[in-house]
């Protein structure tokens, strides 16, 4: 059959050869949208016999050489119909064919990999591609915070108190950084994400296996996210777009922190003050701040204040609460504006876009944040082999502080519950701060400025702002050799400047209180300020500067059935951090004329004697981060239907104190895919597209921290000495082997019934050898109490599974998007011999020491119960209920001890997107969902409660009295509080829920305006949306109602729900 | 053809620049204050690191000592257990996991031994700043040895054979597992490398941060001292003495001063300190009255030591405020040089050496110079001397200890909530316990209490 093919092809060329060939060019455009160009199969027909087949480029031009005649033309591409046509040739003009698309149609054809476009017909790796629109139904300043309600197999993982941070396919390690690497187009980008305009972003791929993700290298260890940038398309009349939208953030649910009541705190107040508790306090020197009834309190011992009055503001401090005056006083609602403008046009040769944003976001404090974005992206065909790709973005970015908020105001080392903000009358009134009352308005204090602390009046003495600038340009210049080959270089240069002011008036509490910390009030009474009079202002500068250089060769070609697509290139990579910081004294801000100060001498404390050096305020740095790489990637492809590729690739970076032979870590990937829908036997109705694919890869991962020598790093000058002095920065860790994960993705992408039902399956299994952990290391060795170990062999699989569904229904559309996934992980092996429990229960978790569990397990103590006469907490020992806290939370309770509960990570994760469209109007709920995991409640901790003053409010619930212990696991209050008692209830195992849960992400209406209408006003198109996001939680596992990705740390509530609406015209 | 050599040159000349290129970026440091240590510079920038060496005495010492007590409600006022345990010389956990003392004295052993180390592996020609440096090191490590080894190991005395003492750590690989020598290993360690030291230091530094002959001096002066070689100890003393003579005339200070001493006074020979445990500090730990009453009318030292407030008398005396100075001084040396004279049979010219002390720390005009008449009337004056002058100063649980192992039956008692804690002379309690989870990561030999 294929040499009859050949035989026919081989007469037909004889022909083209005897009448003269004629070049026709063409084009394949949407027929809806007709900016879309479309890459399809070109098949020319004569006679009924084929004669030719060619592709169309992703600018849908194609060039045909034929010869003169009629042909039948037929176009495919699995999104459209099947178009054919009659062409005559020869023909001068450019033809245009216009496709019209499949009702249901795959969304994106091509996915980017940074490196290179793959069709993805042909690819073998692992993708996920999130299109414009569906990030479109979200809003909000940052790109990424939309990938979670709409990616597929990407949870954030919430659980340590480090901050969020993104997990592709669950963990490979704790260590390291942990941001994936973002590659803004071409190139990684070193910048801060939110210099990104949303509405500038094309799309977003996810490349979530090994084939995909190693064209990265080690920097790929926690996943790869490429942003693609909207580009201008050639011979496309000007376009204008406008985007605006407006959002108000309600107030944080302030009573989410479940605090003690200030009720309780009185009573505890007054319960510690018969105790002594406060004794050292009232007595010490250093006249450390007391709360309000603690002072009644020693008033009333002295007998000055009666115990009526005592009990009246007992009554007075019990029915006030700090929470209200911050919701009161503090908290607003936040705006957030959103404008962008974007134009673009192309002719022939050139093809621009031109781009410009604006933020400005008012948050729930009053803090300013701006963002101005602006963007030019060219490009340009010299000859009809160079091209020119160049564009250029500018990012200005101006945040400044608002007000101060739970967890920013604090007394002394917390802030007591019924503090006032402000009288009846909304008057801002002063709290205690750091000294007491008592000694503050004696005349010790005389001549000094004024020591009192007002929360609502001082965040204005303050002002804090950040201004950041960012430029950023990328060239590419590529040229198009013979044989299919094409060379380019490709360069990027990056310069992130942050610029930050602390003003701090003299009139603000830091400086007053600094001021006169260092006052010398002589004994002639004549008074010196070491700390010269006048506002403090610090100030600093980072600037990151970042450079990339590519040459990469690109080979292309298609001969008969056989087509190889491969790249392979050099990338050179610096970036350098320098940054400064300084502080000047006694700044007039009128004449800027700043104060002189001593900062070679010391100067007794005003209140406490103790000689003080004053803190200059000033240092240096200057950090470089340089890769080099080499890389390669080859495929190869049979009739387009059975595809291979393989790569590899190699880094080295300038990880300091290695020797250069250890910098280097060659990695690579293989896979294979089988396009099925292209096979005949497979030519049904049904089937649009049936592709099985499968990879096989390794990666790696570098802990920073690897060294083969000590280093140490200079600190400053010793104030002693007048020389510099250095501390161990790193020690010498010969034994740490690089991490390496070995990835097998074996799946499926298909599209059903003229794509009604399309999506992908995707299994695969991770092994990850030599992991890192941080392990406890006997500190006789001086190094510290734990080290970077290679601590297990571990073995993980999960399942991605992604659907959409396209329905309609007389009038209704209704398609959902589902993302689900699966990851189980287990320990293999554990290297080491470290089995006391409470190595295993810490604030961050670390790897499980038992073969067979997740590897980021949640344990606990077995809970005994409370004992029935006092109402302590009971653990085992050896089996028997036991009270020996410090054996409990010691050596004597090992791992295998522990109550094992479940994953720190959910096992199960996703989100379904429902999007209703019924004439003109689209409605769009998302949906995410998290299930099988587990994480630890707080509780109240009676150590801290009686330091700090911040207690949870199971206080109240506390076991009081024989019997309590029948309904209640809250520990007895006792006195003095016992810091393992504390510990050992705060990692039991009543602490532990559940955390599965399922929340509302958003929900989007937006209002389409007719064709018919807008043609009259030359408009494209106009819509309208509302958005409302983070509406909270409607299915939770714990009882408790919390959130269980809000429970790590204090003051980290879960976020509000935004509603904002907008307009999205073009014309 | 010709376009494959294109290809193939263009290749190579990539190749080529790329391998100049990358090395060149591949070793540029990734941060500009890091440094391998190598330099003479380098190794002093490490010693210069007070905050890591002079800055982490042992307070144990002092908390489990008894010049001062606190009051029941204090004491439960406490919000360090630790402390509390440690006040009544508990059987157990006397220190915090992981965070304690004793990472912050191996911290600074394993400072001072890859000085040591790096010295001996260095070509660095051998001239004076080598041997001031390689000096330091060795005294910074021995006064590490020594608190530890008065905190953790038993008296020194003759059955220390077998007594388990503290692990030396020889080197500093870190997969190198520590075991417990014996005491009496640990004290020969802390005497040879301070006489090494004595070598190779200067007689004075440009600051007392950085250990100066005379310190080393000091400080073996103080090492012998606890092992009961009392020629040895004057000997040292002595020479400490004649290195740094210098007496503060108490009589210049002014007793109403929050602090009345400065730092580096002229009496500091080596300056080590610590900040005060809260259960010690100066609004908690009271004085014991024995020790106030033993003040003479004309002594100085019990208003510029000691804060008033009521009946109670709290610590402020140090010679390195805020924090307690544990340091070499040289009142220490003339007491020490004085005891020992005195043991040795020289008893007049051991008051005469007590006499030019004390005559700085009485009124002026109202100091009678003492004397005894026989041996041990002399020894139970300078002790008490010697007492009420190093209060707070990290001396005084090894001078029971040592004391009592030549039967000075010195009992220490608390009294909590009406019941009265005893410990006995020669206690095995006298040995703190190692931390716990050292012991559980180590398996090394628990102190028996």
């Amino acid at each position: 059959m294929k040499k009859i093919y050949l035989l026919i092809l081989v007469i037909g060329m004889c022909r083209f050869v005897s009448f003269g060939q004629e070049i026709l060019k063409g084009r394949l455009i949407d027929e809806t949208d007709t900016a879309k160009r479309i890459a399809a199969t070109i098949e020319i027909l004569q006679g009924g016999q084929k004669v030719l087949k060619t592709r169309s480029d992703d600018q849908g031009n194609f060039s045909l050489t034929l010869a003169s005649g009629s042909y039948t033309t037929n176009i495919n591409n699995v999104n459209y119909k099947t178009y054919s046509a009659i062409i005559v040739i020869p023909n001068k003009e450019l033809v245009i064919f216009k496709l019209s698309p499949n009702e249901n149609r795959l969304d994106d054809v091509t996915v980017s990999t940074g490196y290179q476009k793959i069709d993805r017909t042909r690819s073998t790796g692992s993708f996920d591609q999130i299109n414009n629109k569906s990030l479109n139904q979200q809003v909000g300043k940052n790109i990424l915070d939309r990938i979670e309600a709409v990616g597929n197999g990407i949870t954030v993982d919430r659980s340590t108190s480090s901050g969020p941070r993104f997990m592709i396919r669950g963990l490979s390690t704790i260590q390291g950084p942990k941001e994936p690497l973002i590659i803004l187009d071409d190139f990684a980008y070193s910048g801060e994400l939110s210099n990104i305009n949303p509405d500038d972003v094309e799309s977003i791929t996810i490349l979530k296996d090994a084939a995909a993700a190693s064209i990265w290298g080690t920097r790929a260890g926690n996943g790869v996210i490429v942003i693609t940038t909207k580009k201008g398309k050639r011979n496309d009349p000007l376009s204008i777009s406008f985007n605006s939208a407006l959002g108000f953030v309600k107030k944080p649910n302030l009573r989410y922190e479940q605090r003690i009541s200030s009720g309780d705190f009185i009573g505890l107040e007054r319960y510690l003050y018969q105790k002594g508790f406060y004794n050292d306090q009232i007595s010490s020197p250093s006249r450390p701040m007391l709360t309000p009834f603690v002072e009644a309190l020693i008033l009333n011992d002295a007998g000055t204040l009666s115990n009526d009055e005592l009990n009246a503001r007992a009554a007075r401090f019990s029915g006030h609460d700090v929470y209200d005056d911050f919701s009161r006083y503090i908290y607003q609602q936040g705006i957030n504006q959103q404008y962008s403008l974007s134009l673009s046009g192309g002719s022939e040769k050139h093809n621009w876009i031109l781009s410009s944003g604006y933020n400005r976001n008012i948050d729930n404090l009053n803090s300013k944040d701006e963002r101005k974005t602006l963007r030019i992206a060219n490009s340009l065909s010299l000859s009809k082999n160079l091209k020119i790709n160049s564009s250029f973005s500018y990012t200005s970015g101006f945040i400044e502080s608002g007000k101060q908020g739970i967890g920013e105001i604090v007394s002394y080392l917390g802030l007591y519950p019924y503090a006032e903000l402000a009288d009846q009358y909304g008057n801002p009134l002063a709290i205690n701060k750091n000294y007491r009352q008592t000694y503050l308005s004696s005349p010790a204090t005389k001549g000094l400025l004024d020591w009192s602390y007002v929360p609502l009046l001082d965040y204005a003495e303050s002002d804090n702002s950040k201004n950041l600038t960012d430029l950023l340009a990328n060239f590419d210049l590529s040229y198009k050799l013979p044989l299919g080959f094409r060379a380019s270089l490709k360069y990027n240069i990056e310069e992130q400047r942050n610029n930050g002011e602390l003003l701090q008036s003299q009139q603000s509490y830091y400086t007053r209180n600094l001021i006169n910390s260092f006052t010398q009030i002589a004994s002639n009474g004549s008074i010196s300020y070491p700390i010269p009079l006048g506002a403090i202002l610090d100030k600093s500068e980072s600037t990151l500067r970042s450079e990339q250089f590519r040459p990469q060769l690109e080979f292309n070609r298609i001969w008969k059935d056989h087509r190889i697509d491969a790249v392979g290139g050099l990338e050179w990579r610096t970036a350098r951090t320098k940054g400064y910081f300084d502080r000047v004294y006694g700044l007039d801000t009128d004449k800027l004329i700043s104060g002189l100060v001593d900062y070679t001498r010391t100067y007794p404390d005003f209140i406490t004697g103790s000689a003080n050096f004053i803190n200059s305020g000033s240092g240096l740095s200057l950090k470089r981060n340089n890769f080099f790489s080499e890389f390669v990637n080859v495929a190869y492809s049979f009739r387009d239907t059975y595809t291979i590729s393989a790569s590899a690739r190699a880094d080295a970076s300038n990880l300091f104190g290695v020797e250069t032979n250890n910098k280097w870590k060659p990695l690579w990937s293989m896979g294979l895919s089988w396009d099925i829908s292209k096979m005949s036997f497979l030519k049904t109705n049904f089937v649009d597209q049936l592709k099985l694919k499968a990879t096989l890869g390794k990666s790696g991962n570098v802990d920073p921290n690897m060294t083969g020598v000590n280093t140490i790093r200079y600190q400053a000058i010793s104030t002693y000495t007048q020389s510099v002095f250095a501390s161990f920065d790193k020690y010498s860790n010969p034994d740490l082997r690089w991490e390496t994960v070995r990835m097998i993705n074996i799946g499926t992408d298909f599209s059903l019934f003229k794509g009604r039902l399309s999506g992908s399956i995707e299994y695969y299994s991770k092994n990850a050898k030599d992991l890192f952990g941080t392990y406890p290391v006997d500190y006789t060795k001086g190094i510290g109490n734990t080290v970077v170990k290679n601590v297990a062999e571990i073995s993980g699989h999960g399942l991605d599974i992604q659907l959409q569904t396209k329905n309609s229904i007389g009038g209704l559309i209704w398609n959902t998007a589902f993302n689900f996934s699966s990851y189980k992980d287990k320990v293999l092996q554990y290297y080491l011999a470290s089995q006391q429990g409470s190595s295993f229960l810490q604030p961050n978790p670390s790897v499980s020491g038992i073969e067979g569990l997740p590897v980021y397990s949640v344990f606990s103590y077995k809970w005994a119960g409370l004992d029935a006469l006092t109402g302590d907490p009971m653990g085992f020992i050896n089996g028997l209920p036991s009270k020996a806290y410090n054996l409990l939370t010691g050596s004597d309770t090992k791992v295998t001890d522990l109550t094992y509960h479940g994953s720190v990570l959910p096992r199960y994760f996703g989100n379904i997107v429902n999007s209703f469209g019924y004439s003109n109007i689209t409605l769009s709920v998302g949906l995410s969902f998290k299930f099988d995991y587990y994480f630890r409640r707080r509780s109240i901790d009676y150590s801290s409660l009686f330091i700090t003053g911040a207690g949870h409010a199971d206080f109240q619930n506390r076991w009081k009295n024989p019997g309590d212990e029948n309904f209640t696991n809250i520990p007895s209050m006792v006195y003095p509080a016992i810091l393992a008692r504390d510990a050992f209830y705060r990692y039991s195992d009543v602490l532990v829920e559940k955390g599965d849960h399922v929340r509302v992400q958003y929900v989007n209406l937006d209002y389409n305006f007719d064709n018919s209408l807008l043609q009259h006003f030359e408009i494209k198109s106009l819509s309208l949306y509302t958005n409302i996001s983070n509406l909270g939680i409607i299915y939770r596992a714990n009882k408790q109602n919390l959130d269980p990705e809000y429970v790590t740390s204090s003051f980290n509530l879960p976020p509000r729900n935004t509603f904002s609406i907008g307009v999205r015209v073009t014309l | 053809m010709k376009f494959r050599n294109l290809i193939c040159s263009i290749c190579c000349t990539i190749i080529v620049i790329s391998n100049l290129g990358c090395k060149k970026i591949l070793d540029e440091k990734s941060d500009q204050q890091l440094v391998i240590p190598t330099t003479l510079v380098d190794f002093q920038a490490l010693l210069d690191n007070s905050g890591f060496l002079n800055n982490q005495d042992l307070i144990s010492a002092e908390i489990s000592a008894d010049d001062y007590y606190i009051t029941d409600t204090d004491l439960a006022a406490l919000t360090n257990d630790y402390q509390r345990r440690m006040y009544n010389w508990q059987k157990d956990f006397l220190f915090a996991p992981r965070s304690n003392e004793w990472a912050t004295t191996y911290r600074a052993v394993y400072y001072s031994s890859t000085v040591l180390e790096g010295l001996d592996e260095s070509d660095l020609p051998h001239n004076t700043q080598f041997n001031n440096i390689k000096g330091q090191a060795l005294v910074f490590r021995s006064k590490c040895f020594l608190q530890a080894l008065g905190l953790w190991g038993k008296a020194y005395g003759n059955a220390n054979d077998t007594d388990p003492g503290i692990p030396l750590r020889p080197s500093t690989n870190f997969n190198e597992e520590s075991y417990r020598t014996t005491v009496k290993e640990g004290y020969e360690k802390v005497v040879s490398d301070l006489q090494a030291a004595i070598q190779l230091l200067p007689d004075k530094q440009v600051q007392t941060t950085r250990p100066s002959k005379a310190a080393a001096y000091g400080l073996l002066a103080r090492t012998y001292l606890f092992m009961g070689n009392y020629t040895q100890a004057a000997k040292f003393a002595d020479s400490c003495l004649k290195l740094h003579p210098t007496l503060i005339d108490y009589n210049t200070l002014s007793a109403s001063d929050r602090y009345p001493f400065t730092s580096f006074n002229n009496e500091t020979v080596f300056a080590t300190w610590i900040p005060p445990a809260t259960i010690v500090n100066s609004s908690r730990g009271k004085i014991v009255p024995e020790l106030i009453a033993s003040y003479q009318a004309n002594d100085l030292r019990k208003g510029l030591y000691f804060l008033q407030t009521g009946s109670f008398y709290y610590f402020k005396g140090t010679y390195f405020q805020p924090a307690l100075f544990f340091g070499i001084a040289s009142d220490e040396m003339y007491l020490t040089l004085a005891e020992c004279q005195i043991r040795s049979g020289l008893v007049d010219l051991g008051m005469e050496t007590l006499n030019k002390l004390l005559v700085k720390r009485f009124k002026t005009g109202t100091f009678v110079p003492l004397a005894a008449s026989d041996t041990e009337t002399a020894l139970k004056i300078v002790l008490a001397e010697r007492r009420k002058e190093l209060v707070m100063r990290g001396i005084r649980w090894m001078d029971i200890k040592r004391l009592n192992a030549e039967g000075r039956n010195i009992v220490l008692s608390r009294t909590i909530n009406g019941t009265i804690y005893t410990l006995q002379p020669n206690d095995k309690r006298y040995a703190l316990p190692i931390p716990e989870d050292v012991i559980s990561l180590t398996g090394m030999q628990q102190n028996d209490r």
